[in-house]
């Protein structure tokens, strides 16, 4: 794997909440075109350092910057899927409407979305396999169609650098195995792709790259190398018995 | 005696600009659960009122609503910094602000009411409204504002749709999101500038909740929302205005919010979308249809222990599965041809009604 | 002076007595169904004139409050059907009977002593001209035994109450646990609530018995944490709020309701600024004062990564930290100030030395989280 280019470097980030450390003093750099995985436990940081990354929150320290520039010059090039107990989905919407909410980015101030915004949702929606429930209220989705309508919306964007807080936890397996096989072919034609991951079981089989954060970082790198019985027991403190079951 | 002269004219036009701006922001402030955010700033324009009539000396109605726009937005910005920077909940922001500004509102209007050269400003009309004494400057007045709040709102439309549906996603794509924030906030407080002089600052509040209620259980698409709820606002403007007209006595501000308020609760009961009425016959009808499947079932069930699938069995074996079928449920299988009834009161499967159960079954066993 | 002692007793009675049902609206996210009560009733009060055509029943305080009580037991209809959420809900409900009641006043009994601008506002100062005669001797204002009373409710209902009142306002699945009903408790207080506004209704009007009642809770629970010391708290400021409002009334000649709702909004106001713990200023100072702190244990951490290592000479200089930790330099000269005032850095023209406390700090830190 040519890992020559560097999508997004990290350094001396640290975030504080009130008088509490959220992210020490992070040093990292993201090859292009990885599938990586940031895996800690609750409370580690990890939905901060990616809203970090995104520039959503300012930090206490350090920066970030993604394809050699600052994060807020070149947002065109992120995409974020959040978590999705974060929407209210009682909102008047369809499937159509989220995911063209997308392509808002690329449309600038005040213009609407028009016919080339809808065929690109509908593109989409297509490649998460949802185009049948595009004119459905979003209300009347189950949670892994739910999960892949809001990949569909970062889809839509065509960014380079795709970033996922937790996309697999409440979603039935077959959601699951078609979003990872997205991913890897996504990741295949150069994308770069961040998921913080609560599932230590499926590292390996799903991603090549890993970063393993509690507050503090642990350790970062390619998977064979970096996920180790002792740098999970580094990650997530003693408890052996849960370890030694993963690896 | 309905009139229809100067007077209705002016006063039905500025109602319905009065709906208009309402009927858009309602439906913002119901989505962001921000409803009674208007309620305080419309309640925080007295003092604003009373203030710009003590400096000016001037009862002109767009000094004494310039006075009331200052304070109202004003009060928005406390009740957000009490949120943002103290232990209160939204509610008790609102409720703490409301009150206060309201009461220092009262101690000014008392003061005024008692200094000599006051004599019946005029000032307490803005309590209840007073659409008798609308003048056409103020018709003018409201509907620039409406018009202002409309341009604005179909401008930024996709940004305000995504701002209220996930603003986080938005913060992503770049948005400036305490600014549209504002910016929204800042509409609303205008829309209630404009409804001041209708509906008044007591009962403001409803026609900034009632009409998005209403439209939202109606449809799922947010533009045909705002499109209803700007409609329900007008027709509730129309009708009061009429009707305070037609009865002697009858004040048109609170005319008209029992109209808006009768049609929200129509459209609770009502509402194709989310509506009570139709909800409890989708139900209703959910459950007679699973009710009929499962009967076919049983009688399949009962059927196999004869080797014959079409063999009658006593009604009462249908006690074997619990509960026994409604004779209606029967009534509407045997009219579908899915079983026949052999005297005295035996049922059985026909031959389409078998290949409905093995249908139901196979369905229910690979699901 | 005769007179003005009642007022003042009786303003006293009023915001004790809205007060200690207000703490537990507040803490129970339910404050504004005290506005929204408040003035509902006005529409079972105008109902009930007509049917009894005197105000003066002690049975009009009890069908009164019911009013209260049906509109929020309507208002919880209406959340529970999912359509409407909690905020919406309230404000569909009370616009709608009070523009009933201002309708059916306007209509009916325009001349009454039910005046709209009454309604909301109250008149404390008319109260004490009724007064209380038992056997030929005059015990006072009447609207100050009745509030008396109400006073005494509370106050009982809270007492005898409080475990219930405590569980179902922070716990309800440790209070449904325990078998207490939250919606029995949640129905008692605002049966309370709605008493108390009827009775406050001549004295202080619909929206000032809001401010009677939300806002001196507000300023208690800025004050402290705990449930005691903010009901007491409250009373305090409430009464406070009460006798300064008639000062400053009397001074201008003004709404003796409407100045006190205006103290009980300074009193708030003062809190949120000063309070030791919740205030702003303090807030603000803590706030840097730990953003500091932060900063410089970070500093640390940043000069041991790189000593003894090839890059420590560019990396452990103060203009480094401009650049790397996207400080501003007033601000790397503050940290910097700091780490050199507790010796955890020495500093050699622009090169930065951790000291043996500094590294140890550092080390702490590290293990710590």
């Amino acid at each position: 794997m040519q890992q020559n280019k560097t999508a997004i470097s990290v350094k001396d980030l640290s975030m504080a909440f009130e008088d509490k450390a959220v992210l020490w003093d992070i040093d990292l750099e993201i090859p292009e075109g990885v599938l990586m995985a940031i895996v800690g436990p609750n409370g580690a940081g990890k939905t901060t350092f990616l809203k970090a990354m995104l520039g959503v929150i300012k930090p206490a320290a350090g920066r970030t910057e993604l394809f050699g520039e600052e994060i807020k010059k070149n947002l065109k090039k992120i995409a974020y899927v959040p978590q999705k107990n974060t929407i209210d989905w009682d909102f008047p919407c369809t499937v159509l409407d989220v995911v063209l909410m997308g392509t808002y980015g690329q449309l600038g101030w005040i213009k609407r979305p028009g016919a080339k915004q809808k065929q690109q949702a509908i593109e989409a929606l297509d490649q998460v396999g949802m185009t049948l429930f595009m004119d459905r209220h979003i209300s009347e989705l189950s949670g892994g169609q739910q999960q892949r309508i809001f990949l569909a919306r970062a889809l839509v964007q065509h960014a380079d650098v795709l970033l996922m807080d937790e996309p697999f936890v409440g979603v039935d397996a077959v959601t699951e195995r078609e979003i990872i096989h997205l991913l890897k072919k996504l990741s295949s034609e150069g994308k770069t792709i961040i998921v913080v991951h609560h599932d230590l079981q499926t590292v390996k089989a799903y991603f090549n790259w890993i970063f393993m954060l509690n507050v503090r970082q642990i350790a970062d790198g390619p998977v064979e190398t970096v996920f180790t019985e002792e740098n999970l027991r580094l990650t997530y403190g003693s408890r052996s018995a849960y370890l030694s079951e993963t690896i | 005696m309905l009139q229809l002269d100067y007077t209705f004219f002016l006063v039905l036009v500025g109602t319905l600009f009065m709906g208009l701006s309402s009927g858009i922001l309602s439906c913002y402030a119901v989505l962001r659960q921000q409803s009674l955010f208007g309620d305080a700033i419309a309640h925080a324009t007295l003092p604003g009122i009373c203030l710009a009539f003590i400096i000016t000396k001037e009862k002109a109605s767009w000094v004494l609503l310039t006075g009331a726009l200052i304070w109202g937005a004003l009060a928005m910005y406390l009740i957000q910094s009490l949120i943002d920077y103290s232990r209160l909940k939204a509610d008790a922001a609102i409720g703490v602000v409301l009150s206060v500004f309201f009461g220092f509102g009262v101690l000014l209007l008392t003061l005024i009411q008692k200094m000599p050269l006051a004599s019946q400003s005029g000032l307490e009309n803005y309590l209840f409204g007073y659409t008798a004494g609308l003048l056409i400057e103020d018709i003018y007045l409201m509907a620039g504002i409406s018009i202002v709040i409309l341009v604005v709102v179909l401008s930024l439309w996709k940004e305000f749709k995504l701002l209220t549906f996930d603003s986080t996603y938005a913060a992503t794509l770049g948005a400036p999101i305490k600014r549209l924030t504002q910016g929204l906030l800042a509409l609303l407080t205008l829309s209630i500038i404009a409804g001041l002089q209708s509906v008044g600052i007591i009962l403001m509040t409803a026609m900034l909740i009632a009409p998005g209620t209403a439209a939202r259980q109606w449809t799922h698409k947010f533009s045909v929302m705002m499109i209803l709820s700007i409609t329900f606002a007008m027709l509730s403007a129309c009708i009061g205005v009429t009707l305070s007209s037609m009865i002697d006595h009858l004040p048109t501000g609170p005319c008209i919010v029992v109209v808006v308020s009768c049609l929200a609760g129509l459209s609770l009961l009502l509402g194709t979308k989310k509506g009570i009425f139709l909800t409890y016959i989708r139900q209703q009808w959910q459950r007679r249809n699973i009710s009929k499947e499962s009967i076919l079932q049983q009688l399949f069930i009962l059927a196999n222990t004869h080797n014959d699938p079409r063999y009658p069995h006593e009604f009462d074996s249908f006690r074997l599965f619990g509960k026994r079928p409604t004779q209606q449920a029967l009534k509407k299988l045997r009219q579908e041809g899915l079983v026949y009834k052999s005297p005295p009161n035996r049922w059985g499967l026909s031959s389409k009604g078998h290949q409905k159960a093995l249908t139901l079954l196979k369905k229910q066993n690979t699901s | 002076m005769m007179v003005s002692l009642d007022i003042i007793i009786l303003a006293l009675l009023v915001a004790s007595a809205s007060a200690i049902p207000g703490v537990f609206l507040l803490l129970r996210k339910s404050a504004m169904l005290s506005d929204a009560i408040s003035h509902s009733i006005l529409l079972g009060i105008v109902l009930l004139f007509f049917w009894l055509k005197d105000i003066h029943s002690p049975f009009f305080i009890f069908a009164a409050a019911l009013t209260g009580v049906l509109t929020v037991y309507l208002i919880e209809v209406i959340i529970q059907s999912k359509q409407v959420k909690k905020d919406a809900a309230i404000g569909l409900v009370f616009p709608c009977f009070f523009a009933l009641a201002i309708i059916l006043i306007n209509l009916f009994a325009r001349n009454v002593h039910l005046d709209q601008d009454a309604v909301l506002l109250g008149e404390i100062a008319f109260a004490p001209f009724e007064r209380l005669e038992v056997f030929g001797r005059d015990l006072g204002p009447k609207a100050s035994w009745v509030m008396g009373m109400v006073l005494l409710l509370n106050t009982s209902f809270v007492g005898f109450f409080y475990k219930e009142l405590k569980i179902t306002t922070f716990d309800k699945n440790l209070a449904l646990i325990l078998g207490i009903t939250p919606g029995l408790i949640h129905y008692l207080l605002v049966t309370l609530v709605s008493i108390t506004a009827v009775v406050a209704f001549d004295s202080v009007g619909a929206v000032l018995l809001v401010a009677f009642m939300i806002t001196p809770a507000a300023t208690a629970t800025l004050l402290s944490r705990r449930l005691l010391n903010v009901l007491f708290i409250s009373i305090g400021v409430a009464c406070v709020s009460a006798i300064t409002g008639y000062s400053v009334a009397a001074l201008l000649d003004t709404s003796i309701a409407g100045a006190m709702a205006t103290m009980c909004g300074l009193f708030f106001l003062l809190a949120f600024f000063l309070s030791p713990t919740q205030g702003l200023i303090t807030r603000a100072r803590h706030q840097k004062q730990k953003k500091l702190e932060f900063s410089a244990k970070l500093l640390t951490i940043q000069l041991l990564h790189h000593e003894n290592q090839s890059e420590e000479k560019s990396e452990n200089n103060i203009n480094n930290l401009l650049d790397h930790m996207q400080w501003t330099e007033a601000f790397s000269n503050k940290v910097c100030k700091y780490c050199l005032e507790n010796q955890w850095i020495t500093q050699k023209k622009t090169a930065l030395f951790l000291t043996q406390l500094g590294r140890e700090i550092a080390k702490v830190v590290m293990k710590k989280t």
